[in-house]
């Protein structure tokens, strides 16, 4: 009860606050941190709940950038429609990377999904025909709402309409998230995490049900992506760098590994704090990798986490 | 009684070492087997030979009560699907798990909601999962474990983490139940109810092959033992016989000098 009620104020709160405060910068920043929330938490689903380590987690968000971008503008798909594709390419990718990669464990994985991750970002680079190579693609047209007497609406380049977007988004992903943690579904993935070996034997078929959380983790990315592309209007392969993919693992690491509520605080944390820090220029980013470092001394499993990185490897079957 | 389990010259090497060498033995519908055998004998390896954890180099393993089916090339998640559940001899938890966790686990190949009925929470997915959480307590009451059901699992003693991994296994709802030395490490006190414990599944129809050091818990149970030394048969009989026969004494306790 007393949960429900936070949690109500919470997003009352979240949900009024371009009212309280309509800086726009102040919003602009917040709408960018949700968008990380986002991301962090299907990257959730498949480094803290199913236990994968993966390192190339931007590619999936550019893989739904560029699918609503160029649905966009080749058929001039809305925002309403296209974010649906642009989800489902991403999961589909997340499915087709794992099919092949998600027999190397550990480590391993997590190289094999950095290769993944600089490979789209080359591909999208360096095919110039489709996307418009370094220059990307311009031109994508802002989401549009019809509003009584005023008739179509564009978001245009004011933040706060994406802030509601983002933010909405937002909880129902995290909405979506528990549900999933909770059921079958959730637990088998927890169970892999904690012991591979162990869960097969349980009975859970642990290729397809890696399969499923990289699918839905990549389709997360997708959606993030789509309201990426349509927020910015541009995007450009270097929106989506290693660094980016290394961001969103903090947040989720600093928010407690499995932890949905840890990935929107980490997310939400580590999506402000270089703009908080901005009065100390150009010792700013020091003063973020030390803010960091504090943090994961003070709680090594993050804010809200059981688990530290790393651990629960498989362990290798006795031989007796 | 009819077959449940058979396997035939079940071979498995690691580089040089056999470590199963033409192994043959065979389980009946409610029969209690022991499987027993120095260290090395290759005893844990057949149980991963047959659980799909490893792929023998040859062999036949078939399975089934009314029909027989082939287990070899199936996933470990196949095997159990077909009623073949085990438990470890290094016990094999999840850790951050609750007790009860565990063992709505082990109803995994016994339900079925996905994706979308867990997304959308539809009634179906709500049933079976009260279904589910409720076969878990009745499983967790019989092993005695229902007062700790929402304990984390890392927390339990020794001995009632047995218990669990055998619960989690029960809830698969097998014809076969594998038991990789379930007394290992355990008090007399402990082994004493662990005993009892198997012999209620043995009343309830179960069939077991059970791998044992300790004479004194596979003796009283086991309707007949088998002998594995490195990596061979030695012996397949009823306990007494076992006990009894040269070849296993010389296994155990090396040649007699004449």
């Amino acid at each position: 009860m007393i949960r429900m009620v936070r949690w109500t104020i919470g997003v009352l709160l979240a949900l009024a606050l371009p009212l309280l405060n309509p800086n726009p910068y102040h919003v602009d920043v917040l709408t960018t941190a949700l968008l990380y929330a986002i991301l962090a938490l299907g990257l959730n689903l498949i480094v803290g709940l199913t236990g994968l380590l993966h390192l190339g987690y931007a590619a999936f968000f550019a893989i739904g950038a560029y699918t609503y971008g160029l649905l966009n503008l080749h058929w001039h798909w809305p925002f309403w429609v296209g974010w649906l594709p642009a989800a489902l390419t991403a999961g589909l990718f997340g499915v087709a990377l794992g099919a092949p990669v998600l027999r190397v464990r550990g480590d391993y994985l997590a190289i094999v999904t950095l290769g993944f991750g600089e490979i789209v970002r080359i591909t999208f680079t360096n095919l110039d025909r489709w996307t418009g190579g370094p220059n990307g693609l311009l031109g994508i047209a802002h989401p549009r709402v019809w509003l009584p007497g005023q008739g179509l609406v564009d978001f245009g380049v004011s933040s706060v309409p994406y802030y509601y977007l983002v933010a909405i988004t937002t909880l129902v992903v995290a909405g979506l998230c528990v549900r999933l943690s909770r059921s079958r579904v959730g637990r088998a993935w927890v169970a892999i995490r904690e012991d591979e070996l162990a869960a097969s034997c349980a009975g859970i078929p642990v290729l397809q049900l890696k399969l499923l959380a990289q699918g839905c983790g990549g389709a997360i990315a997708g959606l993030g992506g789509a309201i990426f592309a349509a927020k910015q209007g541009t995007i450009t392969p270097d929106s989506f760098d290693f660094i980016l993919s290394v961001m969103i693992l903090a947040m989720v690491v600093l928010g407690g590994l499995g932890s949905i509520r840890g990935a929107i605080v980490g997310a939400l944390l580590l999506g402000t704090l270089p703009e908080l820090l901005r009065g100390f220029e150009q010792y700013r980013m020091l003063l973020f990798g030390l803010s960091m470092i504090v943090i994961m001394r003070l709680r090594p499993r993050g804010f809200f986490g059981g688990r530290a990185l790393g651990r629960g490897r498989p362990r290798h079957v006795a031989a007796t | 009684m009819s077959r449940l389990l058979e396997i035939g010259q079940l071979t498995k090497r690691f580089g040089g070492v056999v470590a199963l060498d033409e192994v043959s033995l065979s389980v009946d519908e409610g029969e209690i087997v022991g499987l027993i055998g120095p260290n090395g004998a290759g005893k844990t390896t057949l149980f991963n030979c047959v659980t799909g954890v490893l792929r023998p180099d040859h062999g036949v393993v078939q399975f089934g009560r009314t029909s027989q089916e082939s287990l070899i090339g199936l996933a470990a998640h196949e095997v159990v699907q077909r009623g073949l559940a085990r438990t470890f001899q290094n016990i094999r938890l999840f850790s951050s798990m609750s007790v009860l966790e565990h063992v709505i686990i082990g109803t995994y190949t016994r339900t079925h909601a996905g994706l979308w009925s867990a997304a959308l929470l539809t009634r179906e997915a709500r049933r079976e999962e009260q279904w589910a959480r409720d076969r878990a307590m009745g499983l967790l009451e019989f092993v005695g474990l229902d007062q700790r059901a929402d304990e984390v699992a890392g927390n339990l003693p020794f001995g009632l983490r047995r218990r669990l991994e055998i619960a989690r296994a029960l809830a698969a709802d097998p014809s076969l139940l594998l038991l990789d030395e379930p007394a290992a490490g355990l008090n007399p006190t402990e082994k004493q109810s662990l005993l009892q414990l198997i012999a209620h599944l043995k009343d309830q129809g179960l069939s077991i092959l059970l791998i044992e050091h300790d004479m004194q818990v596979v003796m009283p149970i086991s309707h007949r033992v088998i002998v594995l030394d490195y990596g061979k048969k030695i012996a397949d009989g009823p306990p007494n016989a076992i006990q009894a026969d040269p070849l296993v004494i010389e296994a155990y306790l090396g040649k007699a000098p004449s």
